[in-house]
C-alpha cells in the first residue's frame, strides 16, 4: 500500500476562481469560445450541478447553464500551478509519474522511513496543496497504480480514500467494469451484452474467456477485476538536459587539475548522451566557490554533438574566461537536447575521427566495464 | 583639417564608411571614423583591420589635415544635422573637431590620426571589371549558404572563381546545404581568380551595390581583394585555405524528381516553420506519383500540407531541416523548382525551372520519429 494518486479537483476552473475572487462560488467553465465550437476542459463544481461536463461543447454547456461564465484557457498559468504541485511532491518521493497537468502517481515506498506512512504522507500532501496553493485535491491510496487511481476518484472533491491490500476485493465487487482503466464504451458494452456489469461479475470470468475476447488485453482485464497491478510507476523520462558535477573533497586552486576534471565530466556527460540517443547543442558550465557563490556560464555548439571533444573545448574555453580559482564544485551540463540528426557535406575530418575512436571505446566499455579505458591525461589524477 | 562639405552628400558617405567600423575592439581608435581632406577631397575611411571601407567626395578643403573621431557620435550627428553647408574644423592639439552648421556647433572630442591604420592601396590594374547588378545577383543567390561558425574559417567565406573559360562562380556552403552561381564572361579573362571572400564583406557589398549596370572594379593581392565602386572602396582580408571542389558532392543518379510551384512550396514550409522547437526542427516530406506532402509534429501541434506536383522516380520519404529550406527556396528567383532527390541520407538538388546559372544543395536530416 504504497502508491498515492492525486488527482487536483477541477483544475483549471479552481485556479481560476483562486486568482480572480468574484468567481467563486459561481459556475464557470474554461475553454474555447462556443461562437468557434469551443469545447470545456474544465467545469467548476457549480457549474457540474447543471450537467456541464469535461469535453462536452461550449454551446451544449450554456444551454445547460445560461449563467456560465467562460474563460479562455491560460495554458502557460496552469503549467506554473502544475509544476508548483509537483514540486510538493517531489520533496517526498522522486518516483513521480505525471499523468497530465493536474494528476500524478507518487511511489512512496522508500519514502516511508522518513515520512511516515503513505497515509501519512497523502495527508500531508493534500494538506500542504490547500495551504500553499489553496487548491483542493483528491487523494488516493492504493497497494498499485489502478487501485490508487480508484480510490482518489470514489470521493471528490477533496477526497482522502485508503484502500488496503486487504478491502480491494470488496472495494472493488460493485463498481460498474467501465472503471477499469482501459475499458471504454465499446469493451463495456460489450461485457453488458454478456451480463457482466460489475467488477465482481468480472471476477467469476475465467482468464480464457477474456483472452479468446480480447486477446492480450483479456489477461489485464483478468487481473485488474482481481485487484492486481504491476506497472510501475514510471517517472517522466523526457530529459532536457544531461549533467555531471563533482564537490572536491578540498577546494581546487589548480586550473589544470579542473581541466581534467571537466575532461572527465565531458566523457561521462557525452556517454549519457550517446545512451539516450541524443545530441547537445549548448554545454553549461556550473562552478561553485568555497563560498557557496554559484556562477553557470553556457555557451552555444555549431553543431549538436554527442562526442566529449567538442563537450570538454566548449567547457574548458568557459572555464579559462570565467573561473577564477579555488573553486568548491565544478560540473558539466549540456543542454538543448535532439533527437534529429543532420546529414553533411564535407564532413570535419577531425570530428570523423573522434566519432570512430568513440564508437570503438564505448563498445570496449560495453563489453568489458566503463573502467577499462580511458584518457592518459586522466591516468595520473588516479595515481595521487 | 579644415573643409566645408553639403550635408546631404557627406552623410550618406558616412554612413557607408562607418560600416566596416570595429565592434568590440580593445583599440579605441579602431571605432573611429577617419577623416582626411586635402587638395579639395575628403578621404573618410574605417576598418576592423580585417574589413575596411574608404569613401571620397570633392569638398572645398580650407586646410589639409585628418582626424579621428568616434563614429557612433559622428555617423548619428549627421542624420540630425540640417540640409546646409557644414564647416568641419579639426584643432590638431586638443583633437577635437567643430562642426559649424549656420550660427550652431557640435564639438566632439577624437583621436590624433597618426595611429590610424593606412588603408592599403590596390594594385593599378583590376583582375576583374563586372557590371553592378550581374555580381549583386550573383551574391544573392549563394551567400544564404555561408557558415557563421568559426571553427572551420573556409566556410564562413564565398569562394569566387574565374576559370580559363571565362566562367565566374561563386560557391559557398555551411556543410548542411551548399549554393552555386555561375556567368559567363562577356570578355575573356585578363586572369584567373581564385579567392574565398568572407561572407561578412559580401554583404556588406550586397547593400552597396545597385542594381543598375555600372561597372564594380575588382582588385586581387595575394591575401586582399578590393570592390571599387565610383568613390567607394571596400577592403577585406582573404580567408586562406583551399575550398573544397564542390563537384564531389553533386549527386549523379537521383531516385525522383518533382516540379512544384516556389510560391507555394515557401507558404507550405513557413505556415509549418511555425511549429519548430529547438528538439525537432525537421520536417519530413513524401514524394510521391500524385504530388507530395509535408507533415511535421511537435509538442506545440500538428500540421499535413498536400501540395500538386510533377513527379517522375520512385517515391521518396525525406527529412529537411525547416529553416534551411525555406532559405533555400527563398533564393530561388523563378516560379517553379524542381527537386531532385538522391536518397534519405544523400543531397538534394534544388533547380530554378528556365534558369541554368544557379542551384542550390540541401543535405536531408533524420527527425527523431
Amino acid at each position: 500500500m504504497h502508491i498515492i494518486h492525486i488527482d487536483m479537483d477541477a483544475f483549471f476552473a479552481s485556479v481560476e476562481q483562486r486568482d480572480n475572487p468574484e468567481l467563486k462560488g459561481r459556475p464557470i467553465a474554461v475553454g474555447g469560445r462556443p461562437e468557434s465550437r469551443g469545447v470545456v476542459a474544465t467545469a467548476s463544481y457549480e457549474a457540474r450541478r447543471y450537467g456541464v461536463k469535461s469535453a462536452m461543447p461550449m454551446a451544449t454547456a450554456l444551454k445547460l447553464c445560461p449563467g456560465l461564465t467562460i474563460l479562455p484557457v491560460n495554458h502557460h498559468k496552469y503549467r506554473q500551478v502544475s509544476e508548483a504541485v509537483m514540486d510538493i511532491f517531489r520533496s517526498y518521493t522522486p518516483l513521480i509519474e505525471p499523468i497530465s497537468l493536474d494528476e500524478a502517481f507518487l511511489d512512496v515506498r522508500g519514502s516511508e522511513k522518513l515520512f511516515g506512512p503513505a497515509k501519512v504522507i497523502g495527508m500531508a500532501i493534500q494538506k500542504r496543496i490547500k495551504e500553499e496553493l489553496q487548491l483542493s485535491a483528491s487523494v488516493g491510496i492504493g497497494p498499485n497504480k489502478f487501485i490508487a487511481k480508484l480510490a482518489s476518484d470514489y470521493q471528490k472533491p477533496n477526497g482522502f480514500t485508503v484502500i488496503p491490500q486487504d478491502k480491494v476485493l470488496q472495494f472493488l465487487v460493485p463498481l460498474p467494469v467501465n472503471k477499469i482503466w482501459g475499458i471504454g464504451e465499446k469493451t463495456a458494452a460489450s461485457l453488458n451484452r454478456v451480463g457482466i456489469k460489475t467488477i465482481g461479475q468480472l471476477r467469476d470470468l475465467p482468464l480464457e474467456f477474456l483472452e479468446g475476447k480480447f486477446g492480450k488485453h483479456g489477461k489485464i482485464l483478468y487481473g485488474f477485476a482481481r485487484g492486481e497491478d504491476t506497472r510501475p510507476v514510471e517517472p517522466e523520462r523526457e530529459v532536457k538536459s544531461v549533467g555531471k558535477e563533482i564537490t572536491f573533497a578540498g577546494d581546487i586552486g589548480d586550473m589544470e587539475e579542473l581541466r581534467h576534471t571537466l575532461q572527465e565530466l565531458a566523457g561521462k556527460v557525452a556517454h549519457r548522451l550517446r545512451q539516450e540517443n541524443l545530441k547537445s547543442g549548448s554545454v553549461m558550465l556550473k562552478i561553485k566557490y568555497p563560498d557557496f557563490q554559484l556562477v553557470t556560464r553556457t555557451e552555444s555548439l555549431p553543431e549538436p554533438t554527442n562526442l566529449a571533444g567538442p563537450i570538454y573545448r566548449a567547457a574548458s574555453q568557459l572555464l579559462a574566461k570565467h573561473c577564477k580559482p579555488p573553486v568548491r564544485l565544478i560540473g558539466v551540463t549540456c543542454g538543448k537536447l535532439t533527437g534529429e540528426r543532420q546529414i553533411t557535406l564535407f564532413r570535419d575530418e577531425q570530428l570523423v575521427r573522434e566519432e570512430k575512436i568513440t564508437s570503438a571505446l564505448d563498445k570496449l566499455r560495453d563489453r568489458y566495464g566503463e573502467d577499462v579505458v580511458k584518457l592518459a591525461s586522466l591516468l595520473k589524477k588516479d595515481r595521487k | 583639417m579644415h573643409f566645408i562639405a553639403p550635408r546631404e552628400k557627406l552623410n550618406t558617405l558616412v554612413q557607408i564608411s562607418q560600416k566596416a567600423v570595429a565592434q568590440r575592439s580593445p583599440m579605441p581608435l579602431l571605432s573611429c571614423l577617419h577623416f582626411e581632406s586635402k587638395d579639395n577631397m575628403l578621404f573618410l575611411s574605417s576598418t576592423d583591420l580585417e574589413f575596411g571601407i574608404r569613401c571620397t567626395m570633392p569638398v572645398t578643403t580650407i586646410i589639409s589635415g585628418a582626424t579621428a573621431i568616434p563614429a557612433k557620435y559622428v555617423s548619428s550627428l549627421f542624420t540630425r544635422l540640417p540640409d546646409i553647408d557644414i564647416n568641419i574644423k579639426c584643432d590638431i592639439s586638443s583633437n577635437t573637431t567643430t562642426f559649424i552648421y549656420g550660427d550652431s556647433e557640435v564639438v566632439l572630442n577624437g583621436y590624433p590620426s597618426d595611429e590610424f591604420p593606412i588603408f592599403p592601396s590596390f594594385p593599378d590594374k583590376p583582375s576583374l571589371i563586372i557590371k553592378q547588378d550581374l555580381f549583386r545577383n550573383m551574391i544573392k543567390h549563394v551567400i544564404f549558404a555561408v557558415s557563421t561558425e568559426e571553427h572551420r574559417p573556409i566556410f564562413t567565406g564565398v569562394n569566387i572563381r574565374v576559370n580559363q573559360n571565362g566562367l565566374l562562380s561563386m560557391v559557398a556552403t555551411d556543410t548542411r546545404r551548399l549554393a552555386l552561381c555561375e556567368e559567363h564572361l562577356e570578355t575573356p579573362p585578363d586572369e584567373l581568380i581564385n579567392i574565398t571572400v568572407p561572407g561578412k564583406t559580401l554583404n556588406e557589398l550586397f547593400k552597396i551595390l545597385e542594381p543598375i549596370d555600372d561597372s564594380l572594379y575588382i582588385y586581387v593581392t595575394e591575401n586582399k581583394v578590393f570592390f571599387v565602386i565610383d568613390n567607394i572602396c571596400l577592403m577585406s582580408r582573404l580567408i586562406a585555405g583551399q575550398f573544397p571542389d564542390y563537384r564531389i558532392v553533386v549527386p549523379e543518379n537521383y531516385i525522383c524528381e518533382v516540379r512544384t510551384s516556389v510560391s507555394k512550396l515557401l507558404d507550405a514550409a513557413e505556415r509549418a516553420s511555425l511549429l519548430v522547437n529547438t528538439k525537432r526542427n525537421v520536417f519530413n516530406i513524401n514524394f510521391k506519383p500524385n504530388g507530395m506532402m509535408i507533415y511535421f509534429f511537435t509538442e506545440t501541434g500538428r500540421i499535413r500540407e498536400e501540395l500538386e506536383s510533377n513527379f517522375s522516380g520512385d517515391p521518396l520519404d525525406v527529412g529537411f531541416n525547416v529553416r534551411f529550406f525555406i532559405d533555400v527556396l527563398k533564393s530561388i528567383d523563378s516560379e517553379e523548382v524542381i527537386i531532385k532527390l538522391s536518397g534519405q541520407d544523400s543531397p538534394s538538388l534544388f533547380k530554378p525551372v528556365g534558369d541554368d546559372r544557379y542551384f542550390s544543395i540541401l543535405v536531408p536530416a533524420v527527425s527523431q520519429g
